[in-house]
């Protein structure tokens, strides 16, 4: 397996933001929907297991940074590094908490638990008033008063374009390492047969969790990317939007669920379906993701790379892993 | 002190209907062991037949729960033949995934055809007063409504062929086809009940919500439920109904107490609660309340 075409791919995208800084909008776009699709796949594709609780985790990373650039003007340039790293923890220890409860049982309850995962974080965060309740947190003033005029405006453009696409690469090359080292071995195993995975002497509640805590971890930094960096703001509605969920499936399921090029080339074409079909059919974009990921499901359920890979030579399959 | 008990009345007068709802998730999972993430889709349905029928005919939800019900079977039919009958195959997650496109699909196509407007309507055939607390008759008919309902379905289960056939397609489906019960006839109209149950409830539940209907309103329903159905055991019905009491209590009574306690949003806080005790329940009592 050589994980050589995602890489080159992700390499030519940053190569392209920072010669071409007025087109790191349309790529940071791209690169977000291909990272978390790639994220997705680290858990939902190579588990087996469907968390719908992505848009919390994204949220997650969204108030990390964003709690850290509003509440701690002190620290200075040091809440950009501070902030991402609160935002990791948070996601992070709620992938662990969670999935310490709800992975140990059976599949069907791993998916209720995650979707009240994002409804109920929403309904704290807006019912008990934290970190700027409803009315959400705008941080224009103090990035420009932490980081210098420049600096902010750098970070929100080609600054959070590399740092989705650096998110990406990153997950990219997890997605090669679990599924080259032994781990790829046990969470083969257990997507297959739980049970008879549990016989051979492997942990499965210890395999997903590790899967489970890293992608949701690399769903953080894009929330962090995209949302205080970015946008300059977080309002639970659009932090908490459950679009995502239905987004990251989509890419992942476009591609092919459980390889690693399949998100890079779902998102790929994925950002160009909805632009396309928007423009034709305005009014009816909103349809446009779920009626793909139905068609995908129902007719190719191994995606693009997945019916790829059952078709070519196995030199060719070395390729697209 | 805050007098409690007009709150402990619409709990229960609204729990009746949350266990209505969630009847015809834990029905479904407990037969073909498929969690139907699409739910809350299925009751803003119900909310938009009850809110048509009201508006252009002027028929009262307690009437067009008989349409939520017809046209609920049809939809759960074509659920099955499209959807899971497909996908069995497939795997739980591919079936998980499809589910969760199709309740965002029907959200959008709501929102496209009824467009994105809240709506709702008031049907006011005055109170009845229980030693001097108030309470509306629509409201309470149409608990009463959803408790016969439920009670129907016990019926079905336990004193019909069809249902002993469901019950033995639950305890071994391997089995059942062997003596010559037709699973997959099981299968497809256990979904369409399911699911007609489900716009049932959501036919019913816009007696308590005069404006709150609009295309994504499904969301907090779908969360509500899963809560309720792990509380009643995730697979038994009248569990369901139960269980859908007591957290209807539990919103009711914590409304109150976080007011009092001074949240921002008593409302949110209360469903928060909500799934603090999904968790616990996974964590200590997967098996629910009520051993079955």
């Amino acid at each position: 397996m050589k994980p050589h075409v995602p890489i080159a791919i992700y390499l030519s995208l940053v190569a392209l933001s920072l010669a071409k800084p007025e087109l790191s909008q349309t790529v940071a776009t791209v690169a977000f929907y291909m990272a978390l699709g790639q994220a997705v796949n680290i858990f939902v594709g190579l588990t087996g297991y469907v968390n719908f609780g992505y848009a919390a985790f994204i949220a997650m990373g969204a108030y990390g940074l964003g709690v850290v650039i509003a509440y701690f003007p002190q620290l200075g340039t040091w809440t950009l590094p501070v902030g991402l790293l609160l935002g990791v923890a948070l996601a992070g220890g709620l992938a662990l908490a969670v999935g310490a409860v709800a992975l140990r049982l059976r599949s069907a309850y791993f998916a209720i638990a995650t979707i009240g995962i994002n409804e109920a974080l929403k309904d704290l965060i807006v019912g008990a008033g934290i970190w700027g309740g409803s009315s959400g947190l705008v941080l224009g003033y103090n990035m420009f008063q932490e980081y210098g005029r420049d600096f902010a405006l750098f970070l929100s453009t080609t600054g959070s374009t590399v740092l989705i696409l650096a998110t990406g690469l990153m997950a990219v090359a997890a997605t090669y390492l679990l599924q080259s080292r032994e781990i790829g071995y046990a969470l083969a195993a257990i997507r297959q047969d739980e049970d008879a995975a549990k016989v051979m002497g492997i942990n499965p509640a210890k395999y997903k969790l590790i899967a489970f805590v890293l992608s949701s971890a690399f769903s953080a930094l894009l929330g962090s990317a995209a949302f205080p960096l970015a946008a300059t703001q977080v309002f639970p509605d659009t932090v908490f939007k459950v679009d995502y969920i239905l987004d990251g499936l989509a890419v992942m399921f476009l591609g092919g669920a459980g390889t690693v090029t399949g998100a890079v080339i779902g998102g790929l074409l994925y950002v160009p379906i909805r632009l396309l079909l928007g423009q034709f059919l305005p009014a009816y974009q909103a349809l446009v993701t779920p009626l793909l990921v139905l068609a995908v499901v129902l007719a190719a359920p191994r995606g693009i790379i997945g019916e790829l890979r059952a078709r070519v030579s196995p030199k060719i399959r070395e390729w697209i892993p | 002190m805050i007098d409690l008990i007009p709150y402990f009345l619409n709990g229960l007068i609204v729990g009746s209907i949350y266990g209505l709802i969630t009847i015809g998730l834990s029905f479904i999972f407990g037969i073909l062991k498929v969690i139907n993430v699409a739910h809350g889709s299925f009751v803003m349905l119900g909310a938009y037949i009850a809110y048509f029928f009201f508006v252009l005919w002027a028929y009262p939800p307690l009437v067009s729960i008989f349409a939520g019900l017809a046209i609920g079977a049809l939809a759960g039919f074509a659920l099955y033949h499209a959807v899971i009958r497909p996908l069995r195959k497939a795997g739980e997650m591919h079936i998980l995934v499809a589910l969760f496109a199709l309740g965002s699909l029907m959200a959008e196509l709501a929102r496209i055809a009824w467009g994105p407007n809240v709506v709702g309507f008031t049907w006011n055939i005055g109170s009845i007063s229980v030693s001097g607390y108030v309470v509306q008759l629509s409201q309470l008919l149409g608990a009463i409504a959803a408790l016969i309902i439920a009670l129907a379905l016990q019926l079905i289960l336990y004193r019909t062929s069809f249902g002993r056939a469901v019950r033995a397609v639950v305890q071994d489906p391997v089995g059942a086809q062997i003596v010559g019960i037709n699973v997959e006839r099981v299968f497809a109209i256990s979904t369409a009940m399911g699911i007609a149950l489900t716009t049932a409830g959501g036919v019913l539940l816009t007696l308590f919500i005069p404006v709150g209907i609009n295309p994504y309103m499904g969301d907090p329903y779908t969360l509500m439920a899963f809560v309720i159905a792990v509380m009643g055991g995730l697979e038994s019905t009248m569990g369901a109904y139960v269980a859908g009491l007591i957290f209807g209590e539990i919103l009711s009574l914590g409304y109150p107490l976080f007011r009092a306690l001074g949240f921002a949003a008593p409302y949110q806080m209360s469903l928060f609660v909500g799934f603090v005790i999904l968790v616990l329940f996974l964590l200590f009592r997967p098996s629910g309340l009520f051993r079955i």
